[in-house]
Order: C-alpha cells, then sequence, then structure tokens
C-alpha cells in the first residue's frame, strides 16, 4: 500500500491478521493490514467503533500477537522492545496510580524498567514542564482535573525517551475546547520530541491537524479503507482547518469513513 | 469529624439513660447493672484485669500478625497460581464455616501453654484478610497490566508497582473486619482452660452472682476489640485512596473468579472437591507429625468411633440428641437475623440520608464480639432457648445488615426517577428495584453469617444452657472422650461446610437466572469504590 519501502526507525506491518472468539463464534478483528510508517512521522489511525484500531495499536505495542503476518518495529520484534522502554503508550483514560504523585506516577516506567530515577530527576522535572503540569509534580491524580491527569499519562508515555509514541484516543474523555488546547500542545510536544506517533481516534478535526498521514479503516473485519497524507507544513493551527485544501481532505476522510461505516 | 463527635454524644446520652432507668428502677440491677455501677466493680477487678487483659492481648497481637501474613503469603501465591487457589480455598472455606468453639478442645490437646489461643486468633484473622487481600490484588484496571508488559514488566514487576498497593486499603479493611473475630478466637481457646485471660474471666463470672463483673468482662473484650477496629481504621484513614466495602468486599473474595458465569453443579463440585482436601491432611496428620493417634483421631477412626466402636450405637445416640437441640436453634437464629436485617436494610434504604448515617454504628457495632455478652444476656433473658436463640439473631443481624447495606447502596438511582414517571413512590421503589437487587446480598450475608450462628448457639450452650453440641464438647472435654471431641469436629465440619456450599450454589443459581439484576448494580470497581468508602468510612 505504500511504495517508500521498509524503513528501520518506523513501523512496518505486513499482512497482519487477528481473531477473537467471542461467545462461541470466530470474529476477524484485522484482516490482512499491512503498513508502513517512518520514522519521526505522525500517523494517524481513524474508524467506526469496533474496526480494530485498538487492537491494531495492541499489536504494534507488543501487549498482543498477530494470527497471521508480521509486524516489526525498528526492524525488530516489538516485545523485545519492551526491556529498552523504546514504546510509549497513553490509553483513552489516563490509568495513573492514585497512590503516587505526579512525579511518581510519570516515573513508573522507569522504576519497572529498573533503570535509575535519581540522576533523571532534572529530565523528568523539563517532561513535566514540557507537558504544562510544571508545579503540580507532588500532586496526587485525584487533585487534578481530567485534563491534567491526561497530561500525567503523556508524560509518563514520554519519560523513556521512546522511539515509537502509541496514543489509544486520550482525548476521547475530555470537551471540546479543551481537546482542541490539548491537540496543539500534543503538536508542540512532538515537534520537540519527533518519535514516531500513533493517534488511534474518532475525530475528523484531530487527525488533520496532527498527522502527516491518516489511514482509514472499516470494520467488519477490521481493514485498512484508505490512506490520506497531510502535506501541510508545521505548526498548524487551528484555523488551517478552513483553508480549501484541509476542507477537501476533510470531505474525501469522510467520504471513505461513510463507505467503510456499518450504518452506510 | 462532625459526624464522629455527633455519635459520640449521642453514644454518652444513652449510657446517662440507662444509668437513669436502672437508678429510677425501670430497668432491673440484678440483670442490667448501671454503668457506674460496673465501672467501679471493674475498678474492684483490676487485679483480675492486670492477669488477664495482657495474656488476651498477647494472645492477639500474635495471632493477628501471624494470621496476616498467612493470608497475604496465600493471597499471593492465589495469584501467580491459579491450582494453589483452588486448593487453598478449599481450607479456607472450612477454617472460616467450622466454628472455632469445636478447635478449642481439639488444641488444648495437641499443643500447649498460649498457642491455642493464639491459633484461633490467627484463624479468626486469616479468612477475611485473605478475602480482602485477594480482591485488592485483584482489582486494578487490565491497562496497569499492558503498562508494566510495555516495560518487560512481568507478574512479579505487576505485584510490585500496583497489586500489592492497590490491596493495601482492602488488606486494612480485612483486618478491621476480622479484629473482633481474633479477640474472640483468643477468648474461645482460653475456654480450654488452666491460663489467665479475659476469655477464662468469662468463664468463671457465669454462675458468680456478680452481675456488674459479667457486665465489665463483657464491655472489656469490647473495648479490646473496638480499639483493633479503630487502630486499624487509622491506618487505612492515612492511605489517600483508602476506602473499600468491608464485608462486600469480602463476601466476593471468598468466591472463585466468576462465580456468576460458574455453572451452579460445576461450582459445587469444584468446592467440594477442594473442601475435601483439609479432611485428607487431616486424615493423614497423625503419622506425618508424629502425633499419637489417640490424641487426634483422624476421620476414618472417627467413622469407625461411631459405627463399629464399643459404644458407637451411645455415642451416634448423644451426638444426634445435641445436634437435634444446636441445629435447629443454629437455623432459627440465623432466619431471624437475616431477616431483621433485610426489613432493617429495606427501610434505611427508604432515606438516602439515613443510609448514610446508619452506616459507622452499624461497621462500630458489627466489630463487637457479640458472644462475649452472653454472660449478661443470661442475666437478662435467662438459661433457655430465647437466650440463645438472641444471641445467634445477635450475632446474625449486623453483618448481615452491613452486607446488605453495601449492596443497596450499589444501587444506581436512575431508575427511581424512571419510576417515578409512572407515579411511585419511596415503597415502590424499594419493592420493585431495592429488594430484587438486595437478593443476591442476601445469599451473600447468608454464606458469610451463618458459621456465626452456629458458633454463637454453640457457645451459649457451653456457657449457659447446658444442652446441645456446645454442651457435649465441653462434657466431652471434661471427661477426656476424644472419640467424641473429634466426633464433634467431624460433624460441624461436614454441616457448616456444606451449608456454605450449598448456600454458594443457591447464590450463583440466583445470579445466573438474572443476568439482568446483576447488572443493574454497578460494578463495584476501583473508580466506584471512594464513593462507597466515603459513605460507610469511619
Amino acid at each position: 500500500m505504500d511504495a517508500s519501502g521498509p524503513v528501520s526507525g518506523g513501523v512496518a506491518a505486513i499482512g497482519i491478521g487477528r481473531r477473537f472468539t467471542a461467545a462461541g463464534t470466530i470474529v476477524q478483528a484485522l484482516d490482512t493490514v499491512s503498513m508502513t510508517l517512518s520514522e519521526g512521522s505522525f500517523t494517524s489511525i481513524i474508524g467506526p467503533s469496533g474496526c480494530g484500531k485498538s487492537t491494531l495499536l495492541r499489536l504494534i505495542a507488543g501487549l498482543d500477537e498477530p494470527d497471521e503476518g508480521s509486524i516489526s518495529v525498528l526492524g525488530r520484534a516489538p516485545r523485545d522492545l519492551h526491556a529498552e522502554g523504546a514504546i510509549g503508550m497513553a490509553f483513552q483514560e489516563p490509568v495513573l496510580l492514585p497512590w503516587l504523585d505526579v512525579y511518581r506516577n510519570v516515573t513508573l516506567p522507569l522504576r519497572v524498567l529498573r533503570r535509575a530515577a535519581r540522576n533523571d530527576r532534572d529530565q523528568v522535572m523539563a517532561l513535566i514542564n514540557l507537558v504544562g503540569l510544571g508545579g503540580f509534580a507532588h500532586f496526587r491524580p485525584e487533585q487534578l482535573s481530567g485534563g491534567m491527569r491526561q497530561r500525567v499519562a503523556i508524560a509518563r508515555a514520554l519519560v523513556t525517551n521512546p522511539a515509537v509514541l502509541l496514543l489509544d484516543e486520550p482525548f476521547a474523555a475530555l470537551d471540546m475546547l479543551l481537546r482542541r488546547a490539548m491537540n496543539l500542545e500534543l503538536q508542540r510536544i512532538w515537534l520537540e520530541r519527533r518519535a514516531t506517533t500513533v493517534l488511534v481516534t474518532h475525530g475528523i478535526e484531530e487527525a488533520l491537524l496532527l498527522s502527516d498521514r491518516i489511514l482509514v479503516m472499516a470494520a467488519g473485519p477490521g481493514r485498512i479503507v484508505d490512506a490520506i497524507d497531510v502535506a501541510a507544513p508545521r505548526p498548524r493551527d487551528i484555523s488551517v482547518l478552513t483553508t480549501p485544501y484541509f476542507v477537501s481532505l476533510a470531505q474525501r476522510l469522510e467520504r471513505s469513513l461513510m463507505a467503510g461505516h456499518p450504518c452506510a | 469529624m462532625r459526624l464522629g463527635q455527633q455519635y459520640a454524644a449521642l453514644t454518652l446520652l444513652l449510657l446517662a439513660l440507662w444509668q437513669g432507668c436502672v437508678m429510677l428502677h425501670v430497668l432491673p440491677p440484678q440483670a442490667i447493672p448501671a454503668p457506674l455501677t460496673i465501672l467501679q466493680q471493674a475498678w474492684t477487678d483490676h487485679a483480675l484485669y492486670a492477669d488477664a487483659l495482657p495474656a488476651t492481648l498477647q494472645s492477639v497481637g500474635a495471632g493477628v500478625v501471624i494470621g496476616e501474613l498467612a493470608a497475604t503469603i496465600v493471597a499471593i501465591a492465589c495469584i501467580f497460581s491459579q491450582a494453589s487457589e483452588l486448593a487453598l480455598r478449599g481450607i479456607g472455606i472450612v477454617l472460616y464455616a467450622l466454628p472455632p468453639l469445636v478447635l478449642t478442645p481439639l488444641l488444648t490437646v495437641l499443643l500447649r501453654g498460649a498457642q491455642p489461643q493464639v491459633i484461633l486468633a490467627a484463624i479468626g484473622v486469616y479468612f477475611p484478610v485473605l478475602s480482602a487481600t485477594l480482591v485488592g490484588l485483584r482489582q486494578i484496571d487490565p491497562r496497569c497490566a499492558d503498562l508494566v508488559a510495555l516495560y518487560g514488566g512481568g507478574k512479579r514487576a505487576l505485584l510490585r508497582h500496583v497489586r500489592l498497593f492497590a490491596a493495601m486499603p482492602t488488606l486494612l479493611a480485612g483486618l478491621r473486619m476480622a479484629a473482633p473475630a481474633a479477640v474472640l478466637g483468643a477468648m474461645l481457646g482460653e475456654f480450654g482452660g488452666g491460663r489467665p485471660g479475659l476469655g477464662a474471666l468469662l468463664l468463671s463470672t457465669m454462675g458468680a452472682g456478680n452481675p456488674a463483673r459479667a457486665w465489665g468482662v463483657a464491655l472489656v473484650a469490647t473495648l479490646l476489640s473496638v480499639v483493633l477496629y479503630a487502630l486499624f481504621s487509622i491506618g487505612s484513614a492515612r492511605l489517600r485512596h483508602r476506602a473499600v466495602p468491608s464485608l462486600l468486599a469480602l463476601s466476593s473474595g471468598l468466591r472463585a473468579r466468576g462465580v456468576a458465569a460458574t455453572h451452579p453443579a460445576r461450582l459445587v463440585a469444584g468446592t467440594l472437591a477442594s473442601a475435601a482436601i483439609p479432611l485428607v491432611i487431616w486424615q493423614a496428620a497423625p503419622s506425618l507429625f508424629g502425633i499419637s493417634p489417640i490424641l487426634m483421631r483422624t476421620p476414618s477412626s472417627v467413622m469407625t468411633y461411631l459405627l463399629e466402636g464399643p459404644d458407637a450405637a451411645e455415642a451416634r445416640q448423644t451426638l444426634l440428641t445435641a445436634l437435634l437441640q444446636t441445629l435447629p436453634l443454629s437455623l432459627a437464629g440465623l432466619a431471624g437475623g437475616l431477616g431483621c436485617a433485610l426489613v432493617a436494610a429495606l427501610l434505611v434504604s427508604l432515606d438516602r440520608q439515613a443510609e448514610r448515617l446508619v452506616m459507622p454504628p452499624l461497621l462500630f457495632l458489627q466489630s463487637v464480639p457479640l458472644v462475649v455478652l452472653i454472660p449478661a444476656i443470661v442475666l437478662v433473658a435467662g438459661r433457655g432457648i430465647g437466650a440463645t436463640l438472641l444471641v445467634a439473631c445477635l450475632v446474625t443481624f449486623f453483618p448481615a445488615m452491613i452486607v446488605l447495606m453495601e449492596g443497596i447502596l450499589l444501587v444506581p438511582r436512575a431508575p427511581i426517577d424512571m419510576l417515578r414517571l409512572y407515579g411511585a413512590g419511596r415503597f415502590a421503589f424499594a419493592r420493585h428495584v431495592t429488594l430484587p437487587a438486595a437478593l443476591p446480598f442476601l445469599c451473600a450475608a447468608a454464606r458469610i453469617v451463618a458459621p456465626s450462628a452456629l458458633l454463637g448457639v454453640m457457645v451459649a450452650e457451653w456457657l449457659a444452657t447446658g444442652t446441645g453440641m456446645g454442651d457435649l464438647l465441653n462434657e466431652a472435654r471434661s471427661t477426656l472422650d476424644y472419640g467424641m471431641i473429634w466426633s464433634v469436629a467431624l460433624v460441624t465440619v461436614v454441616l457448616s461446610t456444606g451449608f456454605y456450599v450449598a448456600v454458594e450454589a443457591a447464590e450463583s443459581l440466583l445470579l445466573q437466572r438474572r443476568a439482568g439484576g446483576g447488572s443493574l448494580l454497578k460494578k463495584p470497581s476501583l473508580s466506584s469504590l471512594p464513593n462507597i468508602g466515603k459513605a460507610i468510612g469511619p
């Protein structure tokens, strides 16, 4: 589906399939999905509920194994990258540990990896500042707002300085204005870190604003039906979305989504 | 805490009322002495307490430590291996279902010194703490496991970074719930004889013609478990994300995972199989540990004693007579306690404010080892069936009501608006929503409190009425009739475990038949726990 060829620093999936058994019937969650994400790129995956977006993300993360095909991250099996902290991930909810403060939550990956966190203190504080939580390092999750908690989760995903950043609808639970603000923050952070990023989302606006490329998925079985490149300079502002280029991209994206939607 | 001050004021008011009633001869002073009289007597008896209290404290302390350690180790083993969980579950159920009084003469036969008291206190602690710890260890967001796996962490890393911390509040809640059981266990161990302790003191007040002392001992024992309860409460209050449903957590922890999804027949088979493991251990114990087979009878030799021995027919008759006295009383007391608890819980549920007000005193009263009140109850209600029934009802009422209240607190409030659309009021809501939603919790309550009912009846029989299994055990102990002691043990183990398994099967049948009923209740997840905790927290 792509001509750029294998890229050692990115993500490459070739013909992956994944089945689940639910209530006695086999559900094909993913069917021959192939994609190549170049190093340092920002890719969004968009599609209806149940099209296997999150399954795909878990496969890239090495938290699950495909039934068919192969997947490689940085040219290796994703699982093998765990011990190096090369993959960072944020979920739809922040999934913070309530008994740890912001600093300890952010540094949890370092402790699991048994890396000394003490020497990294300045770097971690810089990261906490980067996500806009300077001054909140010793707050507990319960003392933070929803948007702040999600920033903690993103800082945690970045703390190992991962080559690959996987985001599973991280702003889905936030209101629209907060979500926009978080999108701009994410763009700023990404421009600074340049990790190969995959964002699973339902939001057309979010996908257009942030991505180099948008993969459109359809359900039953989960598959990629369209790939849209977004060739616009960064940083992008919310106002770019009203330019003719982005409007035409949005229309194409919507058409692809509709074509693959079970209700269409 | 303002609520706490209000409760303290209320308590003082009640005490003053009590004092006044006795002074005005509304209450008979020979049955219910005035608080000041009790206090005066306790001061006179301070030498007795100086002897008894440290001994009991020591047993309770050692028992809590041993029981807690064992429970934590077993809980972690269960997390790592399902096979070990199945096996250990049977031992846990038997230890829980068996009234500790039955173990008293056995342990005094087998062990020396304070060991029986310590072991009984540890057994009292073990199961509640195990169940609560398991709930805590398991109740983690599955994505936490993903998160740890993402950085190469396995089961051990997940345990170290997430599960252990997640289990801290439930572990403390388990300890809190287990405090009265530890005090009670230690005191029942002291019934065995010889050594000083609150249990021995309690035993000596029977028939001593000193009502103020009987009340005093009961109140000191109560105070002891209340202090323990308060200690563990302070511990859990210091954890910021404290608060766990207490007995509800225990009741769900007592079950194998996904009981609702398990077929009742398979559940019964599995539980019976695992409950047979302790019997096998018992059978093998004398030869394994080199204990004299005269002192320690195995299940097979008990069967021989009851079926083929020289006095088999007589022994069978004695046992059956005792059983027919004890069993109906236990079941009646259980039914009475559960019924009162259900009615009380439904009444309280009519008013949301009342729900929140009623929980703290309930939790407090639950922590009173009510069995220690038996001498006092005898003074009020005499030595007849009435006193025994009162004890059985009392010991079952409070824990049952807590389980039911916690179940009812999980009922979402949205349906009340839906029913109001059709002109329904609070009573209709209670009938159509709260009552059906509470039924599974009634089963859980029955399972949890049934052993207490049996224990209450047997202690009352031992101390007061001189009938039934409790008295038989006491008799057999004083005449060194080892065959009978172990026969009582075997029969009680089989009966109480059987009852437990039967109620569990009924519960899973109920849950299975109405999967809809289950979905009405909010699942007590990690996120919903704080709210429940706020409602019931100290």
